[in-house]
């Protein structure tokens, strides 16, 4: 078996379980690996996997799948190999989620258990607070790439009450916000800022 | 009904959901949820439309999330699955959040690798990311009317927040520094416990109903 499959499954179990806080918190370590350290893609790929991971439906930490089917299916040598990018891919993605998904369910097991326990009650009220504040926290950050100009601020703002106030599918806010933005940004001159 | 389901949601309309349901309900999110909101997508699907948890459910499920490593995503649907119909549940939910997403993007990566070219879809995802803040802002009010009873619990959150936002301290170690505090405040005391239920009467039903 390649090598690289090992390094794949070895980098990616190990980031599964220090991914505290989201699997944001491991990319700049991913972006080490793939690039400085291993070689599978130059700066500006590594970039674009980021921002296709941000587009693409699912869970952005996908990213994993996108940096082992470089790393497997298309490295410099060859030609494309489908079923070893695959097999990368495949590999990556139980490498990423399995570890931390067992860690979460024997805990939230336990959580279940212990319902109507006085300590638990004491955890629950006591993170719940903290929760509020790493919501707020988070929505800041995607706020402040997301937030540029007074057209996006307006539409996360008008999003924010309509989400707020009526049952539509957010999704379909997504898509008239997509091609609106379309639209303006095409027409509207200085909308990109303040 | 199955006594353990009834045991685990006194108050969500979740016990009568089945495998299915949940498999097809994931696999629509899969498709549907995109970047920095997805959790606050599913927290709208789940519990405001379908009504399958209460906000309390969600959120302390939430707080477990948060204090694990791993993706937050793929971590509640576990808790969700696993809340609603026990391991089972956890594994179907995950996998079908996270195995038809990566069939596209396995296509996306294809197409990034062997034509070498991305679509334009900066400037449309502009207006969607703007959405996804809004969406978060929303679960953040929720969050905040959920858990912000009293005067404590206004300073828990501050110290929280900006502990994360001005000190750019990461989330695991916030919890670690701010829980400490929050549970010791909170602990079962004698006079409190008894007290505590009747001051929301979804805590009591909650506390009691084991």
């Amino acid at each position: 078996m390649d090598n690289t499959y090992l390094i794949i499954a070895k980098l990616f179990f190990l980031l599964s379980l220090s991914a505290f806080g989201g699997g944001n918190t491991v990319l700049p370590s991913m972006h080490m690996a793939a690039v400085s350290q291993h070689h599978w893609m130059t700066n500006q790929q590594f970039l674009d996997l980021f921002s296709i991971s941000k587009a693409a439906p699912g869970p952005s930490t996908l990213i994993v799948e996108l940096i082992a089917m470089k790393a497997t299916g298309f490295s410099e040598e060859s030609h494309f190999l489908f079923f070893s990018a695959a097999l990368g891919a495949l590999l990556a993605i139980l490498a990423i989620f399995l570890p931390s998904s067992l860690l979460l369910l024997v805990v939230s097991r336990f959580w279940e258990i212990f319902q109507g326990m006085p300590w638990q009650y004491t955890i629950k009220k006591a993170l719940l607070p903290i929760t509020a504040g790493l919501i707020l926290g988070s929505t800041w950050i995607v706020a402040k790439t997301a937030i540029h100009g007074w057209i996006t601020a307006a539409m996360g703002l008008i999003s924010l009450i309509m989400i707020l106030r009526t049952k539509i599918n957010p999704i379909i806010m997504m898509l008239v916000a997509a091609l609106l933005s379309r639209i303006l940004f095409k027409y509207i001159p200085f909308s990109d800022g303040f | 009904m199955n006594d353990q389901h009834e045991e685990r949601s006194p108050l969500s309309q979740g016990r009568n959901i089945s495998l299915g349901q949940l498999a097809k309900l994931f696999f629509f999110i899969s498709l549907t949820s995109f970047g920095g909101g997805a959790t606050a997508y599913i927290r709208r699907i789940i519990v405001e439309n379908k009504k399958w948890l209460t906000n309390e459910e969600f959120f302390s499920g939430l707080a477990l999330v948060q204090l694990l490593p791993g993706a937050n995503v793929v971590g509640i649907s576990l808790y969700i699955g696993n809340h609603l119909r026990g391991i089972p549940g956890a594994l179907i939910a995950a996998c079908c959040l996270i195995f038809p997403a990566s069939m596209i993007f396995f296509g996306l990566g294809f197409l990034y690798f062997y034509i070498g070219e991305l679509p334009s879809i900066e400037i449309m995802l502009k207006g969607a990311g703007a959405v996804a803040c809004g969406l978060m802002a929303s679960m953040f009010v929720e969050a905040a009317k959920e858990s912000l009873h009293n005067l404590i619990d206004i300073f828990l959150f501050l110290v929280s927040f900006l502990l994360v936002y001005a000190a750019h301290i990461h989330v695991p170690y916030v919890i670690f520094m701010v829980a400490p505090i929050a549970i010791w405040w909170y602990r079962p005391r004698a006079s409190k416990t008894i007290s505590q239920p009747s001051s929301s009467p979804q805590e009591t039903q909650n506390n009691y109903h084991g």
